[in-house]
């Protein structure tokens, strides 16, 4: 698909189109025409870097030589002419089609598959041909893959850029909610201000002894000095700089374990309800500026709905377990968490979990100016997916293991983490994605590596949840403190900078060149696209898998035909079976037609529609239309002969039509009108197919839904 | 209305093919009672150039009407026969008493009429306060003078021909005009001239949809989807409520359902933060004499429907 892949392009062929003009202020030194000029000007790295319309310049894969044009008023030209016409004459260029490629015709698929890597290239390049199975229409499975290990040979592909580019707008939505809620809040917070006396101050909410003195910036009130409170016992200047975090985290280590040894703690309210969740610190510099302790990480990503408990059983099995999040910058900077609600926790929607704290923990981050990317966001996701893989019950752990400080109020620090979690590895939580509808939707995106049932990643455990945590540690009584686990710090260490996290998810990966790693990707030509390959260009021979023998056209036709129906029909079973209104023979008749009006083709299935129709090709443009094939009838001589009745509807029209409108393509109905079986069989005997496609007419209609209130 | 609220039979009215519901009454009970709310297809007498808000009378779907009628709740007149036969065999009685219920209908009306134009008299003698002496001349009269005078305001409005010296004229006359001078009505529906015929035969043709029985069954509302490429649009409880949870299509047992009109919906609905269900029912294939029904011949009830959700998954 067209992205910011082309715009290099377009800038160099540009210049490269201007440069018999001066094109720009260096063009006007250099001489004319040298791809130099482009090279400086554009990009520097990559200066063998040849444009768009370069690559893609054929539209088809044949060359032709077509003699230079004549200009009367140019004398020149003539001889240009006659040198072109003496070079062709003399010595003339080899026979089109000169390459022919070969592709093996694979039954299950119903595809014909090219494996060889310049064939692929060549019919990508030379006309938008077939797909990778690996990819979404360019074979860019490598460049993929290199890019991924870290090779300097990879490249960030199309698809890559989506992900990307969703990812972004996601984000972006989410800001937007958060925006929104902020308001609200902020004007809840000014009617709470109205009612609550000063004598209503809320009782801290882990139960610590509030006798110290906060100093809390003028802006905020009294109301919000209980969720400041709430993990720093000291009193401090609020734009903490990394000096008073230290200071703050060896406090923490003794305070507040101490002070809630004997007190009976409160459970840490959860930030239930998407308000709160939405209006929590969203980057690194908001946890610094206010040190808000409690920062549960809102849920996004599939893995953190995933693990939302799903039944009052799952709730009771959650262990008061207490997980500190560490910032993952690999800045020294640390932040002091104690008391924050474990991840289970915070994710149960019980209604009386609702509580002050929650609100005015987002309130007082709401009333900041959140300026965060949501980096966090991203960070917390890449954790909890990875927890995701090893199932939820090992959530806690993975987070150990990634540098993030666990306590237990009512444990000593120095207290393994396997303690800690037994009570919630005692009973696995089994989760699968479900629909479940809810009044709030926190996110309907799932990422493309998530496993499409986590359970069957219990099974076998990626090996770096075995290295580092208890993969294992199902299989270790729950007493015995399992030594992974152990051997993973506790203590408020210094956290692991997410890099290493993130090298730790591709260990098993490592840095490859071009030549290592093996192409597993083939290109896939669909029936339509290898016929006229073959049939038309005579570029393409299609092998028999069993024999290895190239299928002669004729023959590849009734395959093709047979193959069009499911079950396929029996080839041999001569061509009674097979008639003038063969699926393949409909839609080849509208591929032909299309292609020969030089518009490119491609199946267009993920829309909904039979084809799509590009200007120019994929990489150029986005394809403009959307091709619904309807077999027409109307030869009155196909009274006799039984034929499948339309059964389109309204419904399945306006569907078809909407989701075009969606992806902003217009909706083109090209009816076939099929020859009736006699007409076909004589021309097919007389002319071959050449003459029965000629039975053949086309109609197109393009369909737009008018609204009397839209289209004024 | 109170009492027979469970066994009330809801006439539905086959007119030109359409099933329609013209008492208002009769819709409000298949809304709150069985979760059918219908299309609105009628125009508004109060704002007749525009179709946005549609009114009276109420047009089920085919299967809406069937699952009225085998839920005992409703049955089906066949209007263009039923209305005309009733009509002629009315004797001297019903006639007497149609015209009775016509005389209450207009009774109320007026009441009605009068209620309203007193708070409009009242509205305005607020607002007119300090307007010059002989408007309050004239309203004050009026309002003071109680029933009287409000006829004689209704007869004005109902008569027409005294546009411009209403005020003046309309004195004297009311106590003898007020019978004859009740509003013309035009009733919305002839329940009083016809009674109820459930036995009628026009239920039997109609078509049924399991999936509808089903999805109503379990408490859900249904919307045309015609908008959304769907047969329905299922909501979890009524749509003033509720965005649409579903976006339904019912296909036979054993009918093929080609993929690209599975990816279309399944595209078009998760597009819409919906989920597409399909659905079919078991008994269809019983009824149509299916090959293989004897497997499981005995198993399933009238409701064995089976009902799947597609999603797609790379949006």
């Amino acid at each position: 698909m067209p992205s910011s892949e082309e715009v290099p392009g377009h800038a160099v062929a540009s210049a490269l189109a201007s440069d018999s003009a001066p094109a720009g202020s260096v063009a006007t030194t250099k001489p004319l025409g040298t791809l130099t000029l482009a090279s400086t000007t554009s990009e520097s790295s990559t200066p063998t870097k040849i444009p768009l319309y370069k690559v893609y310049a054929l539209p088809v894969p044949i060359r032709t030589f077509p003699l230079p044009a004549f200009y009367p008023s140019n004398p020149i030209s003539l001889i240009h002419l006659v040198y072109a016409w003496l070079k062709q004459s003399i010595s003339p260029p080899p026979a089109e089609p000169f390459i022919i490629h070969e592709g093996l015709w694979d039954p299950r698929t119903r595809s014909v598959h090219i494996n060889d890597s310049k064939s692929i290239r060549a019919l990508w390049e030379q006309g938008f041909f077939g797909k990778g199975s690996l990819s979404r229409s360019e074979p860019n499975w490598l460049k993929r893959e290199l890019a991924r290990r870290g090779s300097l040979g990879g490249k960030t592909v199309s698809e890559e850029r989506t992900e990307s580019r969703r990812e972004e707008r996601r984000l972006a939505k989410w800001e937007r909610a958060k925006a929104e809620l902020e308001v609200v809040e902020r004007q809840r917070l000014e009617e709470a201000e109205a009612h609550i006396t000063p004598a209503e101050e809320k009782p801290l909410p882990n139960g610590q002894l509030g006798t110290e003195e906060v100093v809390v910036p003028s802006g905020l009130t009294s109301l919000e000095r209980a969720p400041l409170l709430n993990g720093e016992p000291s009193s401090q200047e609020l734009p903490v700089s990394a000096a008073t975090d230290l200071i703050l985290q060896a406090e923490v280590e003794s305070v507040p374990l101490k002070t809630t040894t004997n007190v009976v703690p409160e459970s840490p309210r959860p930030p239930v309800g998407p308000a709160e969740l939405l209006a929590l610190p969203n980057s690194p510099q908001d946890l610094a500026r206010y040190p808000t302790p409690a920062t549960p990480k809102p849920p996004v990503g599939p893995a953190d709905l995933l693990a939302f408990p799903n039944s009052l059983a799952d709730l009771v099995s959650v262990p008061p377990l207490v997980v500190g999040v560490a910032s993952s910058d690999p800045a020294p900077f640390h932040l002091p968490f104690v008391d924050v609600p474990s991840p289970q926790r915070d994710r149960q929607t019980d209604s009386k979990a609702v509580s002050d704290h929650a609100q005015l923990n987002g309130v007082s981050n709401g009333l900041n100016d959140h300026l965060g990317k949501a980096s966090a966001l991203d960070q917390d996701r890449d954790v909890l997916v990875d927890a995701q893989t090893n199932g939820a019950k090992v959530n806690g752990v993975t987070e150990t293991a990634n540098g993030i400080i666990s306590h237990v109020p009512s444990l000593p620090s120095s207290v393994p983490m396997a303690e800690v979690i037994t009570p919630q590895k005692a009973r696995p939580l089994k989760r699968q994605k479900s629909v479940r509808f809810s009044p709030k939707v926190e996110s309907t995106t799932f990422q493309h590596f998530d496993p499409p049932s986590p359970n069957r990643f219990t099974g076998t455990p990626p090996k770096r949840s075995n290295a580092l945590n208890g993969g294992a540690m199902d299989a270790v009584p729950p007493a015995v403190p399992s030594p992974p686990a152990a051997s993973a710090p506790p203590a408020p260490v210094a956290p692991t900078p997410l890099a290493e996290h993130n090298e730790a998810v591709s260990s098993l990966d490592f840095p490859v060149t071009v030549g290592e790693l093996p192409n597993r990707e083939h290109f896939q030509l669909s029936p339509e696209e290898a016929f006229f390959l073959a049939f038309v260009l005579g570029v393409l021979t299609v092998l028999d898998p069993a024999t290895g023998a190239p299928i002669p056209t004729d023959q590849l036709l009734s395959l093709f035909r047979a193959y069009s129906y499911f079950p396929p029909k029996e080839i041999s079973s001569s061509l009674d079976a097979l008639q003038p209104s063969d699926p393949f023979l409909v839609n080849y008749v509208v591929y032909h037609h299309f292609r020969s009006l030089g518009w490119v083709p491609r199946h267009g299935i993920k829309f909904g529609v039979d084809f799509i129709l590009y200007q120019r090709g994929p990489v150029f443009d986005h394809s403009e239309f959307g091709i619904i094939i309807m077999p027409s009838f109307s030869d009155p001589l196909w009274k006799e002969h039984e034929h499948d009745a339309a059964t389109k509807s309204w419904s399945w029209l306006m569907g078809v039509n909407r989701v075009l409108a969606h992806v902003l393509k217009g909706l083109v109905l090209v009816y076939v009108d099929v020859p009736s079986p006699p007409v076909f069989d004589k021309a097919i005997k007389a002319g071959g197919l050449a003459a029965a496609l000629k039975q053949y007419t086309i109609r197109e209609v393009m369909v737009r839904r008018f609204s009397a209130n839209r289209n004024r | 209305m109170a009492s027979p609220v469970a066994d009330r039979q809801v006439r539905i009215s086959k007119i030109a093919g359409r099933y329609l519901v013209f008492d208002i009454d009769d819709v409000v009970h298949i809304r709150r009672q069985h979760g059918i709310c219908s299309v609105f297809t009628g125009t508004m007498p109060q704002n007749p150039t525009q179709n946005v808000f549609l009114g009276l009378p109420v047009e089920l779907y085919a299967e809406e009407a069937r699952l009225l009628v085998d839920k005992k709740a409703a049955y089906i007149a066949d209007e263009s026969a039923d209305h005309l036969s009733q009509l002629k065999t009315l004797d001297e009685t019903a006639r007497r008493e149609y015209i009775a219920s016509l005389k209450s209908q207009r009774r109320n009306a007026q009441l009605v009429f009068a209620d309203a134009k007193a708070r409009s008299l009242a509205k305005h003698a607020d607002k007119r306060k300090p307007s010059p002496r002989d408007q309050v001349a004239k309203d004050g009269p009026a309002i003071s003078s109680g029933p009287e005078d409000r006829k004689t305001s209704i007869v004005d409005g109902a008569g027409g021909d005294t546009l411009f010296d209403s005020r003046p004229v309309s004195k004297p006359i009311p106590k003898t005009v007020t019978v004859e001078a009740m509003p013309a009505i035009t009733p919305t529906t002839s329940n009083a001239l016809i009674r109820p015929n459930p036995s009628s035969a026009a239920a039997l043709e109609l078509p049924s949809d399991p999936l509808l029985a089903y999805l109503n069954a379990r408490g859900y509302f249904i919307t045309p989807g015609l908008r959304f490429g769907g047969d329905y649009s299922v909501y979890p409880g009524d749509p003033f409520r509720f965005h649409a949870h579903y976006l339904a299509n019912s296909y036979g047992w054993d009918e093929e359902i080609p993929m690209l009109d599975l990816l279309t919906s399944g595209r078009l609905g998760t597009a819409v933060k919906k989920s597409y269900l399909l659905g079919a029912a078991r008994n269809d294939q019983r009824a149509a004499g299916g090959p293989n029904v004897s497997a499981d011949g005995d198993k399933g009830g009238d409701e064995d429907v089976r009902v799947f959700c597609v999603e797609w998954a790379a949006m």
